[in-house]
């Protein structure tokens, strides 16, 4: 029987870090996401966005709200993304850059953990997705 | 260059690396040093400037989160 999709993760840590696969035109870039339930939606950095040629429309955005101020985000659609070897197409995302300390490249909303059964043992610290 | 040395080697910086091999779930175990500093603004820039049909990912090599630092990301969006 194949190994279901898993991450051994660092339950100590207060957050769990995933690595996506994400497909450009040309570039294919892999990059450290939050695995974060309480986001809407997958959040990628500008750079990388614009590095994969992900076509960004300023007609098409959503207003953010933070703690400290409002700001308006393009809305854009990833192509094709996996994590742990799980492919989705089409997910939704906003572009917007994380704080510089917080030393991953964006967070991994629920525009794509909602595609799965998802798992977290924290007493063994492993994530499971599962289609 | 496995993960795990390039971990080592650039302690507590971002490392941009082409990727030269990955396990079945996507994972990286081996990639190639592109560029790396302590800021991630430089590493996002040299990633600008990566031509053609590659595979590259991003890293950061230090403690998540920095000491003294929690993690804060709730922000509510109107559509």
């Amino acid at each position: 029987m194949p190994s279901m999709p898993n991450l051994k993760f660092d339950s100590g840590r207060p957050i769990i870090v995933v690595e996506a696969k994400i497909s450009g035109k040309n570039l294919t870039a892999t990059a450290q996401l939050v695995f974060d339930t309480g986001a809407s939606l997958v959040i990628l950095p500008w750079k990388i966005t614009n590095a994969l040629g992900i076509k960004i429309d300023p007609n098409n955005t959503i207003q953010t709200a933070t703690a400290s101020n409002i700001e308006t985000v393009p809305v854009v659609i990833i192509p094709e993304m996996s994590v742990l070897g799980q492919k989705i197409k089409n997910v939704k995302a906003i572009v917007k850059d994380l704080p510089e300390g917080s030393g991953v490249d964006g967070l991994l909303g629920l525009s794509f953990i909602k595609n799965f059964n998802v798992k977290i043992d924290f007493k063994k610290g492993i994530l499971t997705l599962e289609k | 260059m496995k993960i795990t040395e390039l971990k080592k080697k650039y302690k507590d910086e971002w490392v941009l690396a082409e990727v030269v091999r990955e396990d079945k779930f996507n994972q990286v175990i081996e990639a190639k040093p592109i560029a790396h500093s302590e800021k991630r603004s430089e590493v996002y820039r040299k990633l600008s400037e990566v031509k053609g049909k590659k595979h590259v990912t991003t890293i950061y090599t230090g403690k998540l989160p920095e000491k003294g630092m929690v993690y804060a990301f709730n922000a509510k969006s109107k559509i």
